[in-house]
């Protein structure tokens, strides 16, 4: 950005948009803007050659010279404008991609999450991907020769006023001056300035939140199921027309400058008419001269017509948006990042000491308050606990997504802040329960950071999904040869995934020592239940696992198993202890076993 | 693809289509349309009449006539001020009619597809394909109309300025012909554009599939461990240019081709000059006009191509597609005029049903004949893939059976229209949507009559055991859900899922409830508690209303211990129904059903040993289990 430009000047989101165009594409834009100045000075250079066109004529003169004049200018002046056209629509995609990519980075290069759950920044990414969503106007490559339509016919207007001057000195002044004026006069009824307020980007949001609702696939079933279709568009249609309103409000043509702007625009035009028709009568100005003059004069009103566009206003202020997100995101999601290296850690336990941890959102409600717990190296721990009682929070803090806000978490005695983010990442490796479904290849769902077919072949059979599909196939119906995946199907992949972590990249790093599954088994049928968790167990032998899951089945296998409430440990053991223990674990535990057990079934239902 | 392509059908024919859209905004708002059409076509006339002007002008000049240079002057300042007035108030009315008119195509475009019966086309890729465009560009249809209203404002222009050229010599209309090349470049290019970017649809997707993973927080916890971060961020990148590549190609060999046209119209205005200069003999007044007046034409004939561009690019594609909504969903629209029965006597049967996703050949489900008895709780037990989803689809009228019928009380459910029938449902599903309103309203959503009613929201909490997400709530029914709202809160899968199951427990006296796996997330008190309810509901005499009624519970799960209760356990593999009967029958037919309910019942079973130990007796009785079902398949 060029940077001898006024601060204030800057600081515009036009400014900023025009700066990220050359950095999309340095050669298009270029080409761009020295296509728009040419298109701008040919209709005043048009009007000149008329002109000597007009005078040979008159003159009885040779017309070769001027006739190839007038000839080529035309020419010019017909085929730039598709050029142009296609150069604006692929800069207007390339800015785009540019800045999808700003905001990709922006939002993957913190190493915490919290910036992706803060509501006032995820609003800000809804309104910034505006570039290309269309909300409020066209997609880039669309607005392009929106926004050059509008400042070739400024400069063309501009250009024509200053081939005047050549006339009178007052004249491009009166002139140009007029109809720069009903830009001022109407600036209001022109761009919707106060649309970032609360009220606008609530209806925004409800409306856009309603819509795809109603056209989206993933609420199409209970749309259908509970017969909301109706509901859901009338929602849409109350909150689109409130914004609509809002805005004519906001935009409404006001009848003073109109009156005003009409005044000034028909004292310019007689004045500087009416002296040329003077002027020929006296014989002040020749037929050639009055030619350019006239052609001239009547091509400044381009001024009123020109300007910065609306769709530069559409495209700039998403523009600027996606610049201005970068700063709060790498704030919000930042991290302290150790130097320590975690290599082959742990060796020895991972410890909670005192650990309080509330989200961001609610920082009052702590989720986890003074928890305190040891897992041994290379051993499995269960965790179990009613819904919210903690128990994600504890596996995200463990890949560090957030920072606890007191206490530590020490990996053999040394603060997991210590460690370097990364290293420690690679690490641990996590089946949440909200896994990802790549619409990638199989392969790729298996080791979205890559590992040999081998490595992904074997961790596949580990999950009892060796014959689920090529690895080449892409898990979505939506791509060409693509499939679609049940819920059971996804889960194995998921712990496939887990599993190729442990095995590791294969290129000679270390794979994950610690793995944490968060409700692994949750929609696998029993028998795959049964067989995949004895795989996994197998697989993971000699690595530190935590496991949470509301299937005592799965629970009581593991080494030890630690009961999560209000945020603490309230009990730790393994299975047979806590059993005899006869605390919640046992409570919870018979629930469940008792359907088991037939013929008890009735006798040993507690109160 | 190739196969999927031919039987998609194709799009409906342009100018039909774009006569409906007509005709829908005129109905949305007659009054607007009409004065933004006559404003747009008034527009037109005070700029033609320039080239009027000029001649005027130089003519006055050269006679020495003054009164016609002082008249002329005249006119060029009125010309210029009329044409910035007209303006102004004809985009002013523009703006209004399209902001409006916009609101009621999207609405419609939303209902149309919201209230099409199946979910096809949410599942089908090459719908999708189609729909994503339309979804997303439903804006440029409005502005199809102020692009039609301008290309008759030029047509009239660029009449006016052939009738000024004619006045000179008839020969000059030949110019016209000139323009040619340009219009069919115009009017041929965009639609190949067009195809271009849609057959950029799934790297396009892709594209977007990846920045959502990149930037929103429940994948980013996953991006983050695997540390693929960067690699998203390629990627996204890498498919963008897999779509970009051929849509730049194709406009640059667009531009190239409207340049060529151009240069034709130019060799032909330079030629009609020449003849005026030196064929005419002409005075320099019709010089002038002739220059001025085919200059304009141009910028007419460019103006015009460019909307009829932009109408054959995106507006008149939209509309194309759009009317291809409106026949797809009259297609779908129910012809059904059965009555549903306001209780089940006998029940429900499948008879010899198959089916297999449109678009597709590999049956889900093959020759299905079932009886759901009613009143009956009805457990669907099978390994992933086995079809049990599908079947609740169809019974939810999702689809249509590929053959066979399903049949109600001796009605065809074909017969049934879909909307009265599913009033008569309830349920929930595996992937339930997280409605982010109020509480209530997520909850309420269920019986849409009955949103607004506390008590019937807060039954059916009760119902779904949802008691404590309620309380854990920091406004109770009236907390925004969805964290990013204004106040809104986080709640965790588990916690949506149990009101998602009050959700479904909205409506009173459902004929059929419907649940698919409601409580894969659930912890084991609320299982529980869910549990005693099927139970009650499966004795039958515990709950009058659903006797009277004979509601037939259907339950999707994995989990033999809430299976096991149910009056009929539905036993499915491969896409085919293997075996039916109570939990006791099936024991003792010792099928695949045995197997598993054994496997599962010895992970809970009373065993001393240590987890260690338990591990190995695990996986033996595991591989007895796999090794006696494979000696009996």
């Amino acid at each position: 950005m060029p940077h001898f430009a006024p601060r204030r000047l800057r600081n515009r989101q036009e400014w900023q948009f025009a700066a990220v165009l050359p950095r999309a594409d340095r050669a298009l834009a270029t080409l761009w803007w020295l296509l728009l100045i040419t298109r701008g000075l040919l209709p005043a250079l048009f009007a000149i050659a008329m002109g000597v066109l007009v005078g040979a004529v008159q003159a009885r003169q040779p017309l070769a010279a001027a006739l190839a004049l007038v000839g080529g200018l035309f020419v010019l002046l017909q085929v730039l404008a598709p050029l142009h056209q296609a150069v604006g629509a692929n800069l207007g995609s390339r800015a785009a991609a540019w800045l999808y990519d700003q905001l990709t980075v922006a939002c993957v290069r913190p190493p915490g999450i919290a910036h992706l759950e803060d509501r006032e920044l995820k609003h800000d990414i809804t309104m910034a991907r505006d570039f290309d969503l269309g909300i409020s106007g066209p997609p880039l490559s669309i607005s392009m020769d929106f926004i050059a339509a509008g400042l070739v016919e400024l400069l063309a207007g501009v250009a024509c006023a200053l081939v005047l001057a050549a006339y009178a000195w007052w004249a491009p002044l009166a002139l140009g001056g007029a109809w720069l004026a009903t830009h001022w006069l109407l600036r209001e009824s022109g761009v919707w300035k106060d649309r970032n307020t609360t009220e606008v980007r609530e209806a925004q949001r409800h409306a856009d939140y309603a819509y795809r609702l109603a056209v989206d696939a993933p609420a199409a079933k209970e749309l259908r199921l509970f017969g909301l279709a109706g509901w859901t568009v009338a929602r849409f249609r109350r909150n689109r027309r409130l914004l609509h309103d809002l805005r004519w409000r906001a935009t409404r043509l006001r009848e003073r400058p109109v009156v005003a702007s009409l005044l000034l625009v028909t004292a310019a035009n007689a004045a500087v008419f009416a002296a040329m028709a003077a002027d020929m009568q006296s014989g002040a100005l020749a037929l050639d001269r009055m030619v350019v003059f006239a052609t001239a004069a009547f091509g400044v009103s381009a001024i009123a017509f020109g300007g910065l566009s609306w769709a530069l206003d559409g495209a700039s202020a998403p523009a600027a948006a996606v610049l201005r997100l970068r700063e709060p995101m790498a704030r919000k999601g930042a991290l302290t990042d150790g130097a320590r290296s975690p290599t082959l850690l742990p060796q020895q336990a991972i410890r909670f000491r005192g650990v309080r941890f509330a989200y961001p959102a609610a920082p009052d409600s702590a989720v986890l308050d003074g928890l305190d717990l040891e897992i041994p190296a290379g051993s499995s721990l269960a965790i179990v606990g009613q819904n919210g009682a903690g128990k994600t929070t504890l596996a995200k803090l463990l890949c560090r997504l957030y920072e606890p806000q007191a206490g530590a978490i020490e990996v053999d005695g040394v603060a997991l802040s210590e460690l370097s983010v990364d290293e420690w990442r690679e690490r641990v490796t996590a089946v949440f329960q909200d896994f990802v479904r790549f619409q990638l290849p199989l392969r790729d769902n298996v080791a979205p950071a890559g590992a040999p077919d081998e490595a992904i072949r074997g961790a596949l059979a580990d999950a009892g999904a060796a014959d689920l599909a090529a690895l080449g196939t892409v898990l979505d119906r939506g791509y060409d040869g693509g499939t679609d995946l049940s819920g059971g199907q996804w889960q194995r992949v998921a712990l496939a995934r887990a599993l190729a972590a442990v095995r590791g990249p294969g290129d000679g790093r270390e794979g994950a020592g610690v793995v944490l599954l968060d409700e692994p088994t949750a929609q696998l049928d029993v028998r795959g239940e049964a067989v995949i968790f004895n795989r996994i167990l197998e697989a993971t032998q000699g690595v530190t696992t935590i496991l949470i899951s509301h299937r005592f089945s799965t629970v009581r296998r593991a080494d030890r198993i630690c009961v999560l409430e209000n945020g603490r440990v309230q009990e730790l053991g393994t299975h047979d202890e806590l059993m005899a223990l006869g605390g919640r674990y046992r409570t919870m535990f018979n629930l469940q076993a008792q359907r088991f057990e037939e013929d008890a079934a009735a006798a040993q239902a507690p109160g | 693809m190739n196969r999927a392509k031919a039987n998609l059908d194709a799009l409906p024919p342009a100018l039909p289509s774009m006569w409906r859209a007509v005709k829908r905004g005129f109905v949305a708002e007659p009054a607007l349309i009409s004065i933004a059409f006559a404003l747009a076509l008034l527009a037109a006339l005070p700029d033609a009449l320039v080239a009027l002007w000029l001649r005027m002008l130089t003519d006055g000049l050269v006679a020495a006539r003054f009164e016609l240079v002082y008249i002329a002057a005249a006119g060029l300042a009125l010309s210029a001020t009329l044409t910035w007035v007209l303006r102004v108030v004809s985009d002013r009315t523009g703006r209004r009619f399209r902001d409006r008119v916009a609101i009621a195509l999207e609405c419609h475009v939303a209902d149309l597809q919201a209230s099409v019966g199946t979910v096809e086309h949410h599942e089908r890729p090459d719908y999708l394909d189609r729909l994503a465009i339309l979804r997303d560009q439903v804006f440029t249809l409005d502005h199809m109309y102020m692009s039609l209203f301008g290309t008759c404002g030029w047509i009239l222009r660029l009449a006016v300025m052939l009738g000024l050229l004619v006045s000179v010599h008839p020969a000059l209309a030949l110019l016209a012909v000139f323009a040619l090349p340009t219009v069919a470049t115009s009017a041929w290019r965009p639609a190949v554009e067009r195809a271009t970017e849609q057959a950029g649809a799934q790297a396009q997707r892709l594209a977007r599939h990846l920045f959502d993973l990149a930037t929103t927080a429940a994948p980013g916890k996953e991006v983050r461990v695997a540390g693929i971060g960067e690699r998203i961020v390629r990627e996204r990148r890498a498919a963008w240019e897999r779509w970009y590549r051929p849509v730049s190609r194709a406009r640059w060999v667009s531009a190239a081709w409207h340049t060529g046209g151009w240069a034709v119209f130019g060799a032909g205005y330079v030629g009609a000059v020449v003849f005026v200069a030196y064929g005419l003999d002409a005075s320099p007044g019709e010089v002038v006009l002739v220059l001025v007046a085919g200059s304009r034409l141009s910028a007419y004939i460019s103006a015009t191509a460019g909307e009829i561009g932009f109408l054959r690019g995106i507006w008149m594609d939209g509309s194309k597609r759009m009317a291809w909504l409106e026949d797809y969903a009259a297609r779908k629209a129910e012809r059904a005029t059965g009555a549903v029965p306001s209780v089940i006597r006998d029940g429900i049967r499948f008879e010899n049903v198959s089916f297999a996703y449109p678009g597709t050949d590999k049956l889900v489900l093959q020759d299905v004949n079932l009886h759901l008895p009613a009143g009956a709780v009805v457990a669907l037990v099978g390994e992933n893939g086995a079809g049990k989803t599908t079947l609740v689809k169809l019974l939810a009228k999702m689809y249509e059976p590929t053959s066979g019928r399903v049949v109600v009380d001796g009605e065809d459910l074909a017969g049934l229209p879909a909307a009265a029938w599913r009033e008569r449902l309830a349920g929930a599903f595996q992937d339930f949507f997280q409605f982010e309103f109020h509480a209530a309203s997520t909850v309420g959503l269920g019986d849409a009559p009955r949103m607004e009613d506390r008590r019937a929201v807060a039954a059916a909490v009760g119902r779904a055991g949802a008691e404590d997400v309620i309380s854990s709530l920091p406004n109770g029914l009236d907390t925004q859900l969805g964290p990013t709202w204004p106040k809104g809160v986080d709640v965790s899968f588990g916690q949506w899922q149990k009101l998602a199951l009050a959700r479904g427990f909205m409506r009173a006296a459902p004929l059929l409830l419907v649940l698919d796996e409601p409580t894969a997330a659930l912890d084991a008190e609320t299982e529980h508690a869910l549990f005693e309810r099927y139970a009650a509901a499966a004795d039958g005499d515990a709950n009058a209303a659903h006797d009277a009624t004979g509601r037939i519970t259907i339950l999707v799960s994995h989990r033999f211990s809430t299976v096991r209760m149910a009056d009929l356990i539905v036993v499915m593999e491969g896409a085919r129904v293997v075996a039916t009967g109570s939990h006791e029958a099936l024991m003792a037919a010792g099928g695949p059903y045995a197997d598993a309910y054994r496997i599962q019942a010895e992970a809970y079973g009373d065993s001393p040993q240590g987890a260690a130990s338990a591990r190995r007796r695990e996986s033996a009785s595991v591989a007895d289990a796999a090794g006696a079902s494979a000696a009996r398949a």
